[in-house]
């Protein structure tokens, strides 16, 4: 596909059907390279072009843009959206309703489920990573369930930034109701951290986890 | 044969939910927090 580019002439040259198609392959192509950023951008002009009735063809361009925009911008599409293609409803709806939601054990279960055909088209490696997003969301549920600090004078109110371990631990094994022990939550927590999802450190002597106090879960306006 | 263009804003949003805490499962973890946090007082 890119061997002889130099030879050829400019895209814009090809009739619009020919540039989508083009585009729509280069953006495959990248993604399954994981090169997410050049994946989105080609994979965005062929959505951009391609004709509204191509029905079919906007449905294959989601197939990829919609696990690329979740793992490069932590984008969902909307059930809007997915309302429109029945097929990618039924592939991407239960995992992304997990994700958003923070169901981390039915987010395996969505993703078990849908197994066979993802790997098909080749996106379940890539929505396998959606995982750190569903746990990014609970965490952030036992963050925002936990309230506020009783507000000095004058001061708004700090969500309460000190939270135990056992408490995302539980939430974590609310789901599965299989025990998690708490080196693993930690294990977990920690690469939350490192990933940037969440902000803050933990205390092990004190079995605590200290979020910052701007910007727990960045991006998301706590 | 331009499509999408302006509804791009409707297709996507962002990764979590609003602060709604009433729907079954953040109740559920409401819940369990409560347990903990009572489990650790006793």
């Amino acid at each position: 596909l890119f061997a002889g580019g130099k030879d050829m002439p400019d895209l814009s040259a090809f009739p619009k059907s020919q540039q989508v198609t083009f585009k729509y392959h280069q953006g495959v192509l990248a993604f399954l390279e994981e090169n997410y950023v050049a994946a989105e951008q080609h994979l965005t002009d062929a959505w951009n072009n391609c004709h509204k009735d191509a029905v079919r063809n906007k449905e294959r361009i989601l197939t990829y843009l919609i696990p690329c925009r979740l793992i490069k911008d932590h984008m969902l599409p909307t059930e809007k959206l997915l309302a429109q293609y029945p097929r990618l409803q039924k592939l991407f709806l239960p995992i992304c309703r997990c994700i958003k939601r923070g169901e981390l054990h039915n987010f395996d279960l969505a993703l078990q489920e849908g197994e066979d055909e993802l790997v098909k088209r080749r996106i379940y490696l890539t929505l396998e990573r959606g995982r750190d997003l569903a746990l990014r969301n609970l965490l952030r549920k036992v963050f925002i369930a936990r309230g506020f600090e009783e507000a000095k004078e004058g001061e708004k109110p700090a969500r309460r930034s000190r939270v135990p371990v056992t408490e995302f631990a539980a939430a974590i094994s609310l789901g599965s109701q299989e025990r998690i022990d708490n080196d693993e939550v930690e294990c977990l927590l920690a690469n939350m951290i490192y990933k940037n999802h969440m902000k803050g450190y933990i205390s092990r002597q004190h079995g605590i986890v200290v979020l910052s106090k701007s910007g727990a879960f960045p991006g998301t306006g706590v | 044969a331009a499509s999408g263009g302006d509804a791009t804003q409707h297709l996507w949003e962002e990764s979590w939910d609003d602060d709604d805490t009433s729907d079954d499962f953040s109740a559920q973890l409401k819940e369990e927090l409560k347990k903990v946090e009572a489990s650790k007082k006793r």
